[in-house]
């Protein structure tokens, strides 16, 4: 026992001044009679000398120090010493990547096992302050400043896993940081599926294992260079100890292709699937087979481009025009020239204010580009064939009947075909708009029949439609941020069941997709699929799965004692309560005497 | 004063009577048993027929055995004045019960007890006088004065017995039966007062309250003994000699009370504060031949 403010135990004599008071107060006691002459003259008694001694000996007096000693005792603050097995901290880092999910032979799920274990140490270390990350490339922490494991197991019981990837040493550092860094703790559990590369020193990991996986581990989309289309790169693993006979289905949200694959014991495998007409942004492959982990049995990809180009179309409608852009990509009319992503003008005017991307097809805009007069036509030649408009068409199997002879464009236009001197494909930039420029009338020339012709009409949409180059290949993980800076203004965010995406999930310029599918943006500039896919390493995790629940890196910790200091000021201060009634009916016991024998 | 007597005590009470010793006679018919023999419900005795006698008091069933005419002679029943003398001085409030509140309670009841056979009872405090009076009277509206009397009583500082018999003596013109209330614990100079009632032919009985630890003190050490009604003190160290000297003392002051009284045939009764007023009346007073 020990005093939090030992100074107050000076009071204490404070009990001498009682004392004194006692020894000096009067102690003749008044009695009152009918007849004073019976007592006078009676022979007084000599007085003892233990009178003072029998002074001191009154209940009363006893009481009186008594009370005084207690208070005193509580205004020290007496604490006492308990000491109990307890560590101080202790760290409980729970995977819960997408890879928790593959179902153990038992029929739970890694995690649950994990959870289990999660249990069991919280059960088996009692701690003051206990930690749990739940721990993935999105990890979140929860904390628990208490002894009592109610709250612990009531956390760790809710949780859930998550289709986030694999964290890394890092991604630990810094979610124990936010609990009071590495160092704080006594001890840190790490319970995985794999074995964290360069993890810090002194975590302790168990390995859960259980279940074998049949895993998509890359799936990626090109667009065919000179030529429509695209073209699918699938890899697949088989992690178990059998041959697996699957089926992968590639789709582009228009057409599927499936091919069967027999996968040997712990082979990689590449399918590699043609999509020779496909106009599709969206591309998902889906493996049939039967495994522990479903997670990674389909993938998407998405390209580069809008789910959709929105055109805003000026002047006479040419259908070889429409049929090229059709060729090119998915087309829907504009409602306006503000949300389209092409103005086409087919032999007409516009003025110079409209921005963005602009075909002129034999039109003009109002002080900046014009086309007159005609001119006989004849072979084509190409000024600057390693521009991008250029790439896969050949001038020379292209013919003009006639064509403008003055062209008047801005003096940075660059002319990239013509015809004799005459230009016949031009381009420019203004501080508003992009413009291409074809100056005849596409019935004076062979362009509609030419193969060439839908090739330069997807070169100059994608030229004229092209995205940021940070926005190509537009594949996410789950659980990873999003950036959505070069989107435009951001309209709504829909998740893979087209719902708008949950607030939480929106952080700021970003956001997280929380499962795997296709995402999609709406906005200012157009409407774009995103694609997100589980961590593809998460895939490879059954490869690293712990052959046994052995500890990776085991360092065990004793249970220390530990001591604690509970007030016991408290009873002090009751007892001065119960000693101070004790004193007033032992002070009263006349009184009570009295009222007594009056009611009798 | 409150609740001096309850419901329930006071009908027990109702069986009991004044008896006087000495047998005179009183304005009023009462249930004091009058010598001269005459016209009421109690019958005293037989006497042989004379010439003159009420027919109506033949007892005809002694003729018809004995063939001798004998008439029936009746007690004649006269009232009894009952004097309550209440000591008011301030010794009387002494005691774990005060002893003013037991005397009170006693003269109460024998108020009670009194009116109801219908005696005249009077009230007469004192102290070193008496205080005030209240005349005997009749009824039971005399035991509600009575009562506010006694609640109403104020101490006083000294007894002088001798001086308020020679007051009471001279207020009071009929002879009764005279009740003195008190400790009794001063002066015992008061014959003469006594003589000149008994003279006068009052009955007088003194009933002595005394609180237990006038009777037998307890306690000890260094004590202030103070007299209440003089204020006069002394400071005595207590001990079991001293408390066995004063009870010796005592015991002398009681002894020459008992022999004045005594000797001049009036009864004394001493009453310690806590003995049950019910047995001071039913036993006490009856035995002793006040009551019956």
């Amino acid at each position: 026992m020990r005093f939090l403010t030992p100074g107050a135990l000076f009071l204490a004599l404070s009990s001498l001044a009682i004392l004194v008071l006692a020894l000096l107060r009067s102690d003749i006691r008044r009695r009152d009679v009918a007849a004073l002459f019976l007592w006078e003259t009676l022979p007084s008694e000599p007085r003892s000398s233990s009178i003072h001694l029998r002074r001191l000996l009154e209940p009363l007096l006893f009481l009186q120090i008594l009370c005084l000693v207690l208070l005193v005792a509580v205004l020290a603050q007496p604490v006492a010493s308990s000491r109990v097995q307890r560590i101080s901290a202790l760290a409980i880092v729970v995977d819960a990547s997408a890879s928790m999910q593959t179902v153990t032979e038992g029929g739970a799920t890694r995690y649950d096992v994990a959870i289990e274990r999660a249990l069991a140490i919280v059960d088996e270390s009692p701690a003051e302050y206990t930690a749990v990350v739940f721990f993935s490339s999105n990890s979140t922490l929860e904390t628990h400043e208490t002894v009592s494991k109610a709250p612990i197991r009531s956390g760790l019981s809710a949780s859930r896993v998550t289709w986030n990837g694999d964290g890394s040493a890092d991604d630990l550092v810094n979610a124990l940081s936010a609990a009071g860094g590495l160092d704080r703790f006594d001890r840190v559990v790490l319970i995985t599926d794999h074995e964290l590369l360069d993890a810090p020193d002194g975590v302790e990991t168990i390995g859960i294992s259980g279940g074998r996986n049949v895993a998509i581990t890359a799936f990626s989309v090109r667009e065919n260079v000179g030529s429509s289309g695209a073209t699918a790169f699938v890899q697949l693993i088989n992690a178990t100890e059998t041959y697996q006979d699957v089926s992968v289905v590639v789709s582009d949200g228009y057409a599927q292709t499936t091919i069967p694959v027999l996968l040997s014991p712990a082979v990689a495998e590449n399918v590699i699937v043609p999509f020779p007409v496909s106009t599709g942004s969206v591309f998902t492959v889906t493996m049939r087979v039967e495994d522990s982990f479903v997670g990674d049995n389909t993938r998407y990809f998405a390209l580069d481009r809008p789910l959709d180009l929105r055109v805003w179309w000026v002047g006479e409608t040419n259908q070889y025009l429409w049929a090229a852009l059709r060729a090119s990509t998915p087309i829907s009319s504009a409602a306006s020239p503000e949300d389209a992503d092409l103005i086409v003008v087919y032999d007409a005017q516009i003025p110079s204010t409209l921005s963005g991307a602009i075909l002129l097809v034999h039109g003009d805009i109002y002080g900046e580009a014009s086309v007159a007069g005609e001119a006989a036509g004849g072979p084509v030649q190409a000024l600057a064939t390693d521009n991008a408009l250029l790439e896969g068409v050949e001038p020379a199997d292209l013919r003009v009947g006639v064509l403008p002879n003055v062209v008047d464009v801005p003096n940075d236009a660059q002319v990239l075909l013509e015809c004799g001197s005459l230009p016949l494909l031009v381009t420019w930039q203004t501080a508003i708009h992009n413009t291409t420029l074809i100056t005849p009338t596409l019935d004076t020339t062979n362009l509609p029949i030419t193969v060439d012709f839908p090739i330069l009409v997807r070169n100059i949409v994608r030229s004229v439609v092209r995205l940021p180059a940070e926005l190509s290949y537009r594949t996410a993980v789950v659980g990873e941020v999003v950036s959505l800076s070069g989107y435009g203004a951001i309209d709504r965010i829909e998740d893979p069941d087209g719902e708008e995406l949950a607030p939480a999930l929106a952080v700021g310029d970003a956001f997280y997709p929380d499962r795997p599918g296709v995402y999609t943006i709406h906005s200012s500039r157009g409407t774009f699929p995103v694609a997100a896919n589980i961590a593809f390493g998460d895939s490879m995790s059954d490869a690293l799965a712990a052959a046994n629940d052995e500890p990776f890196a085991n360092t065990t910790y004793g249970l220390a004692e530990r001591e604690y200091w509970l007030p016991i000021w408290p009873l002090a201060a009751s007892l001065i309560v119960g000693l101070l009634m004790i004193e007033t009916v032992i002070r009263n016991r006349k009184l009570i005497r009295w009222w007594r024998g009056a009611r009798g | 004063m409150r609740s001096l007597l309850d419901e329930a005590f006071l009908r027990r009470l109702s069986r009991l009577r004044f008896l006087s010793k000495s047998q005179r006679g009183g304005r009023l018919t009462g249930h004091h048993v009058s010598p001269r023999a005459g016209m009421s419900i109690e019958f005293a005795d037989y006497r042989e027929y004379r010439p003159g006698d009420d027919l109506r008091y033949v007892d005809w069933n002694l003729y018809g055995r004995l063939e001798k005419l004998f008439v029936k002679t009746f007690a004649h029943e006269s009232d009894l004045p009952v004097y309550l003398l209440m000591d008011a001085s301030a010794s009387m409030q002494l005691g774990g019960t005060p002893k003013a509140v037991y005397a009170a309670q006693l003269a109460l009841s024998l108020a009670y007890l009194g009116l109801r056979s219908m005696e005249r009872v009077g009230l007469y405090p004192f102290a070193e006088r008496v205080l005030s009076n209240l005349p005997p009277r009749h009824g039971m509206q005399q035991l509600g004065r009575i009562y506010r009397a006694l609640s109403d009583l104020e101490q006083h500082q000294d007894t002088l017995l001798d001086k308020v018999l020679s007051e009471f003596t001279s207020a009071t013109k009929e002879s009764g039966l005279v009740i003195v209330l008190s400790d009794l614990l001063c002066s015992l100079h008061m014959k003469e007062g006594l003589s000149r009632l008994l003279y006068r032919g009052d009955d007088i009985v003194f009933l002595q309250v005394l609180a237990p630890g006038e009777m037998e003190p307890q306690g000890g050490g260094l004590s202030r003994i103070v007299d209440v009604e003089t204020g006069r003190h002394v400071t005595l160290n207590l001990g079991r000699s001293t408390l066995d000297e004063y009870k010796v003392r005592f015991d002398q002051h009681q002894s020459e009370l008992r022999s004045l009284l005594h000797e001049l045939g009036v009864p004394l009764f001493t009453l310690p504060t806590t003995r049950p007023l019910e047995r001071v009346l039913f036993e006490d007073l009856r035995e002793g031949g006040i009551l019956r």
